[in-house]
């Protein structure tokens, strides 16, 4: 029972801090990508929606071979700050956060884009500079399309499994989000203890549709 | 409040170009009245030409001044951002921001002036437009004439050194557009801003703009006083875009029912006034030159239209199948005749003759 607790503690705060960390860059690139023209700016939209075709576990070895020992981030991570990353909690976070950015910056490009840049221009000519057009214009009449992306992400972070097995392993104690650890009791033959860790994920995606249901509803009325 | 100082604009275009794909914006113009009007057709680049001046826009070449300041200078590499130009900018549908309430679009403009600005303040400019039982209200749940006043109010309120309406009564119905129409001119009366009017509307033009500028396919054709353009147009091109039209000042006599008589000049005119505010006497009367009809002078049959008028011939000029004739009636008026009935009727210079025009041809305008 307290290992359940724990999981689903665990699952829910690295699914938080995730989609926490990856909101400020996915709203500023879905910004970038809906208003502005600039030079890479295709390259970009690939590489940020491979995650979305490539598989979860060719996501996962691409970043075990970036932040491994030997990887290159790895060793600069390990050489400036003294972190270490695979096979922590820190290598979960990094995986959901890499998986649900796409869903994230997607949503905010097409929360932007349908802001009238009419009304951007008139805001501008109100006196209004870039920045304060964006923070109290563009962002706050896009709220609703980036709330919606946020718990989308937020949502893809608690069942990541694929990307976070590779690169953060089965440490019970340690890396088991609710998805791996679903997985891992059916391979020790512990069903009783896998249907446990099912409910609960049954029991949160209900809560994050209805959250995303009633954020919505209050945003409309 | 009445604002005098400094009120005419002194905006310059020089070599602005644009290639916009299904027409070239190019425009040479120095634009000088209190209240200007842009006329053209949809597509004939007004509404590009106006977000190139509240830098919305980047012209391809050319210089975009106002009074001493550069706004724009290609060549130089000037393009001063929309927020530093301090030109107000009211779009067809208003443009306001739905998130916030009528007070808070006010509020989002007043920043650049703070308290300092006496004529801009905003209870001022409610007052004036008429929105302060507004102020609570979100934009959804204005209509459309009051969201264009409300719009108006928030460029005034940001303290604009030339304010810039592009068609700002097209999405109105006849009702609200005689509505509204009060409230411009009082924005016209009392503040010391310079206005760029867009409009397609002859009538909106001759109420509110003393001088109007003609642009077709991205050129400007003519530019002048508003009278003088209607009644002179320099080409047969603008000619058919604007249509030739008689527009003299008059003064209103009084009425019987709906038939309002004006004295314009040495004459007397009937024309309908329902469409006039009461107790208005300044007037323009605008014919249009298709509306006169002459009749020889000898002849005088029992005819229907109610102002008859002797006049003297002055010139005639041929425009395609077409011929413009001035006359001079005590006021001068312009008739249009195909050159079969200006063959038949003899007409030559200081000939004397008959213009007949019907009282509903004969157009009262309020102007303040």
């Amino acid at each position: 029972m307290d290992d359940l607790l724990h999981i689903t503690l665990f699952t829910l705060g690295v699914a938080l801090l995730s989609t926490l960390l990856i909101l400020p860059p996915g709203v500023a690139l879905g910004w970038l990508l809906a208003r502005r023209r600039w030079p890479g700016r295709a390259a970009v939209e690939t590489l940020v929606a491979l995650p979305l075709v490539i598989p979860p576990v060719a996501t996962g070895l691409v970043l075990l071979k970036l932040f491994g020992r030997r990887g290159p981030l790895g060793v600069f991570l390990k050489s400036v700050l003294g972190v270490e990353i695979v096979f922590t909690w820190k290598a979960v976070v990094l995986a959901t956060a890499v998986m649900s950015f796409p869903l994230l910056v997607r949503s905010a490009r097409v929360a932007f884009e349908e802001v009238p840049q009419r009304l951007e221009g008139v805001a501008r000519t109100l006196g209004a500079g870039p920045w304060r057009v964006f923070f109290s214009i563009s962002l706050p009449l896009a709220k609703r399309g980036l709330l919606a992306g946020g718990v989308l992400a937020f949502a893809r972070a608690l069942g990541e499994f694929g990307a976070t097995v590779m690169i953060a392993g089965m440490i019970p104690g340690e890396t088991i989000t609710l998805s791996l650890g679903i997985y891992h009791e059916v391979q020790l033959g512990n069903d009783s203890a896998a249907l446990g860790l099912l409910s609960v994920s049954v029991a949160l995606a209900f809560g994050a549709v209805a959250l995303s249901e009633w954020l919505l509803r209050r945003k409309s009325s | 409040m009445a604002f005098a100082e400094e009120v005419v604009m002194n905006l310059s275009l020089q070599g602005v170009r644009l290639n916009a794909g299904e027409f070239a914006l190019q425009i040479d113009a120095e634009f000088g009245g209190r209240v200007t009007g842009l006329f053209g057709v949809s597509g004939s680049g007004k509404s590009t030409l106006v977000e190139i001046i509240a830098g919305l826009r980047r012209p391809d070449a050319g210089m975009v001044k106002l009074g001493d300041e550069v706004l724009t200078d290609v060549a130089r590499g000037i393009h001063r951002p929309p927020e530093e130009r301090g030109v107000g900018f009211v779009p067809q549908d208003g443009a306001l921001f739905p998130h916030l309430s009528v007070e808070g679009n006010l509020r989002f403009a007043e920043r650049r002036i703070g308290a300092v600005n006496k004529v801009f303040n905003r209870a001022n400019v409610c007052t004036l437009l008429g929105i302060e039982a507004l102020l609570a209200r979100r934009p959804a749940t204005l209509s459309g004439g009051e969201r264009q006043r409300v719009a108006i109010a928030r460029a005034l309120v940001s303290a604009p050194r030339l304010l810039l309406l592009d068609e700002p009564m097209a999405a109105l119905d006849a009702a609200r557009k005689a509505a509204i129409l009060p409230y411009l001119q009082r924005v016209r009366g009392e503040f010391g801003v310079p206005v760029l009017y867009v409009s397609h509307v002859p009538q909106e033009l001759l109420a509110l703009c003393d001088d109007m500028a003609v642009l077709a396919d991205g050129r400007l054709l003519q530019y002048g006083p508003v009278e003088e353009v209607f009644r002179r147009p320099v080409s047969p091109a603008v000619a058919r875009i604007v249509g030739v039209e008689t527009v003299v000042p008059g003064r209103v006599l009084g009425g019987e029912g709906e038939l309002v008589a004006v004295s314009v000049g040495k004459s007397r005119l009937v024309g309908l006034g329902d469409q006039l505010p009461v107790g208005v006497t300044d007037v323009l009367v605008s014919i249009r030159a298709e509306d006169v009809l002459l009749v020889n002078t000898g002849s005088a049959p029992i005819v229907s239209a109610r102002n008859r008028l002797s006049a003297t011939v002055l010139a005639i000029i041929a425009e395609g199948a077409t011929v413009r004739v001035e006359l001079d009636c005590g006021f001068p008026l312009t008739a249009l005749l195909t050159r079969q009935a200006v063959t038949e009727l003899r007409l030559a210079p200081g000939r004397e003759i008959v213009a007949l025009v019907k009282a509903p041809s004969v157009h009262l305008i309020a102007r303040s």
